[in-house]
């Protein structure tokens, strides 16, 4: 009986520490966006702030997260109610502007990388770029929803950091607050947006802030 | 063996079924995906539909009105496989990974116009040393009416101030031509006063605490030469290091880069002309002018013909929505893709009135609304189609305020009316001015979104006492204070420059954690900046002088292109009977239906399946060589 009461009493106290743990993760998930941040800048004529995590200039912060080299990048589209919105709807142009936009400056980013190092051991121009877009298929995932999991993995730490850099969309479904770009964390970078359109614009002013495009010019 | 045989048959037999449902395509045997009949294979794609050998995309992604989340996703991995080959190699010397920095506004201008002090007490007006400072002002009221800046020192009144004040700015790229080349302004600020927030607290001798700034009618001319030059600037690129132990010198290059833009241009990048390539604005062009988009219909001496462009919308039937950013609302009342026509009404949102309706015939511009020489609406059907979704869709174009603009005409910028002076020589628009009608107000005040102008004021004062020293220099330290003052004109740049800051591999970025590494011996990479996003919205594809080859995501009923192309080469319309749930990819070299560009469809009956023909495409150009 006691032995019973025992294991009844372990299970209650591992439920209870893992329900903390998950508890911990989730919070450290959202916290992520609910911060003010110590730097701030507005981008004159576009109704958009800079804002990061760190005492410094935030438009250098953006452009020190965006430039560093990563072994991956994950591009969140949006949460699970911007996902059926999308799918019942079907007014999803400007999410897919932004994602687009978006991703294709990583790619660009983490191709040229690739494309340099592979210069360096002696490709051709062409075997390359076939490197750095093999590598740039295997380490960008560009395609992610929301989900529980993923806002746990991001919460723990173990997407979002200086090896694994996170890019999240966050328009009006998804809890948007304001209409910012903002770094809250190493290795995550926030599109804010009160309505989709805006959100699109963000994500050509992060061209305009790295001065990569994949625009003409 | 029998058992056998017999699945072997049933499989070949399920097979040959297959493939006989499948007969209006091809599916490609290495990975499972349709090719629509008449369409060709992926494989046929050469690497220049994707990027210029230059390193720029020849390409653009074009979005579906009607995406899903799916769709998003396919749409967004092929935009980060088409990012990893997009760039430019070029030779450089040093590592260096290249990071912008912007700085907060940026001060153009800044004018002490009134300063009185020791300075200029004793330097501008000369007063000596021991006598001159005796009277020394006290308080606001006693401050001089001759301590402001007359253009060379600080001995003028106010209105010597104002008469000498002009200020001249040139702006990079403002305005642009057919979309692609920019054109710089010059603007003249001839005239600047004061108007002081409460006028009986103001006799104009010492400056006002508080004031606008008042530029007044014909204050500021904005001019734009539209003569197109190609032009070289010089760059210098460092062959050979310097060694400075064996007394190697360092070795430079001087190495010419080719630029194209108008003399303002020019002058700001200190180039070398070396040819027009053009002399100004034709018929048929496109331009903006403060920020609003004109086409030329025509082009007389000292005038031209045009209309500002609404923009071009696609409308389902029974739909009623504003053509562009305009004041019309443009209702589809019906649509006949045989007869090629459709018929609209319009109504005047700013006034509530209704016109039509009116019968578009395909390609043909048709004036709905005349008032005197002004079209003040022109519309015209550039395209029909029929799609699942909505049924009959009529894609409709349209231009406002067609009318000719002659020196003298107004032009209207938020609300400001600006007056135009136009130099045309009947063939070519070569320049046009325009000077400000409406007199502008304000502290700041905003002059065409670009500068931002303030006007402040200053005073200090200074007790002798606090000091122990004889402020006056009238052989007595008392308690008395002593003002000094200073009224300042301060023209901000609005937008944030980026200003260039490259940091060495190794080198730790101020304020962050981050150090900046790379691979050893690496090259630059050349990143241009933005001017053309890579996607577009399948409204906004421009069928008539399309601009790039197409990628189209979405199936006929995410993407209306995509449904139009179908249609053209009269396509199964039913994704879901004719492709099940595969993949569908197929390329069209030279699609006429966007004048010759090519056309990769990437496509499926369920966005998954997009997804998945997303996927395909994706290692095909990983492939490319």
């Amino acid at each position: 009986m006691a032995k019973k009461h025992l294991v009844v009493a372990f299970l209650f106290v591992a439920l209870f520490l893992g329900g903390f743990v998950v508890n911990s993760w989730y919070s450290s998930y959202t916290s992520l966006f609910s911060g003010n941040f110590p730097s701030s800048v507005i981008i004159q004529g576009e109704d958009v702030s800079v804002e990061g995590y760190l005492r410094t200039d935030p438009i250098g912060l953006v452009n020190a997260t965006l430039y560093h080299p990563y072994d991956r990048i994950t591009i969140v589209l949006g949460s699970s109610d911007t996902r059926e919105y999308c799918d019942s709807t079907g007014k999803c142009q400007f999410r897919t502007l932004a994602a687009v936009e978006t991703s294709c400056v990583v790619g660009k980013l983490l191709g040229s990388y690739y494309y340099e190092t592979a210069r360096e051991i002696g490709y051709n121009d062409s075997a390359a770029r076939k490197f750095a877009l093999e590598q740039v298929s295997k380490r960008i995932d560009a395609s992610e929803w929301l989900t529980f999991q993923l806002k746990l993995s991001i919460g723990r730490g173990e997407i979002g950091n200086k090896h694994h850099l996170l890019i999240i969309l966050r328009g009006p479904l998804d809890g948007a607050i304001e209409n910012r770009i903002y770094v809250p964390r190493r290795g995550v970078l926030v599109l804010e947006a009160l309505d989709e359109e805006t959100l699109y614009r963000e994500a050509l002013l992060i061209e305009g802030i790295t001065g990569i495009s994949c625009s003409k010019s | 063996m029998k058992i056998l045989g017999k699945d072997v048959i049933k499989a070949l037999a399920l097979i040959l079924g297959v493939m006989f449902l499948l007969s209006i395509g091809s599916a490609s045997a290495k990975s499972s995906y349709i090719v629509p009949t008449g369409l060709k294979d992926i494989s046929n794609v050469p690497k220049g539909f994707f990027v210029k050998p230059d390193g720029t995309p020849n390409v653009k992604i074009v979005v579906g009105s009607y995406a899903k989340a799916e769709d998003v996703a396919s749409a967004a991995d092929i935009a980060a496989a088409l990012g990893s080959i997009l760039y430019k190699e070029e030779e450089a010397k040093n590592i260096a990974v290249k990071l912008r920095k912007a700085s907060e506004t940026d001060v153009i201008l800044e004018q002490v116009i009134y300063r009185y002090d020791y300075n200029t007490m004793t330097v501008d007006h000369n007063l000596p040393y021991n006598s001159g400072l005796v009277d020394w002002s006290r308080s606001y009221d006693e401050l001089p009416a001759n301590y402001w800046f007359n253009g060379a020192s600080y001995t003028g009144n106010y209105s010597d101030w104002v008469g000498s004040f002009s200020a001249q700015f040139k702006v990079r790229d403002r305005d642009s031509v057919n979309g692609n080349e920019f054109y710089g302004w010059d603007i003249e600020l001839h005239e600047l006063s004061l108007l002081p927030v409460d006028p009986a607290d103001w006799d104009g001798t010492a400056p006002p605490k508080q004031a606008d700034i008042e530029i007044p009618s014909r204050g500021i001319v904005v001019s734009v030469d539209y003569t197109l030059y190609n032009y070289t600037v010089e760059k210098r690129d460092v062959v050979r290091e310097a060694y400075p132990e064996w007394g190697v010198p360092e070795e430079t290059a001087v190495r010419n880069e080719s630029r194209i833009g108008n003399a303002i241009d020019v002058e700001l990048d200190n180039g070398t002309i070396v040819d027009i390539i053009s002399s100004g604005i034709q018929a048929g062009d496109e331009f903006t002018l403060l920020g609003a988009k004109y086409h030329v219909f025509s082009v007389g001496s000292g005038n031209f013909t045009a209309g500002e462009i609404l923009g071009t919308d696609w409308f389902a039937q029974n739909e009623s929505k504003s053509l562009g950013n305009s004041r019309w609302e443009v209702t589809l009342i019906g649509a006949d893709p045989l007869q090629e026509e459709a018929i609209v009404t319009v109504k005047d949102t700013k006034t509530g009135e209704l016109y039509g309706p009116v019968f578009l015939k395909l390609g043909r511009p048709k004036d709905v609304v005349v008032s005197g020489d002004t079209v003040e609406l022109q519309l015209k059907l550039e395209a029909l189609s029929e799609n699942l979704v909505l049924g009959k869709i009529a894609q409709i174009s349209g231009y406002g305020n067609i009318k000719t603009y002659s020196s003298g005409a107004y032009v209207e910028y938020n609300d400001q009316r600006w007056i135009i002076s136009v130099d045309s020589d009947g063939r070519y628009i070569k320049k046009i001015s325009m000077t400000n009608e409406d007199e502008l107000i304000g502290n700041p005040l905003d002059i065409l979104g670009i500068y931002t102008i303030k006007y402040s004021f200053n005073m200090k004062s200074l007790n002798e006492r606090d000091v122990n020293f004889d402020i006056n220099r009238d052989g007595e330290i008392t308690d008395t204070s002593y003002v000094v003052a200073k009224a300042m004109i301060t023209v901000l740049d609005n937008h944030p420059k980026i200003q260039e800051l490259l940091v060495s591999v190794g080198d730790e970025i101020p304020g962050t954690d981050y150090i900046i590494s790379g691979v050893a011996g690496v090259k630059n990479i050349v990143l241009k900046t933005p001017t053309q996003p890579i996607t577009v919205l399948d409204r906004e594809v421009d069928l008539m002088n399309p601009t790039s080859n197409y990628i189209l995501v979405g199936s006929n009923r995410a993407n209306i292109l995509t449904s139009m192309i179908f249609g053209h080469y009269h396509l199964p319309v039913d994704f879901r009977v004719w492709f099940g749930e595969y993949p569908v990819l197929g390329y069209i070299p030279h699609c006429d239906l966007l004048n010759g560009r090519g056309v990769i469809i990437v496509a499926g009956a369920t966005p998954e399946a997009t997804r998945k023909a997303a996927t395909i495409l994706m290692q095909y150009i990983a492939g490319l060589s």
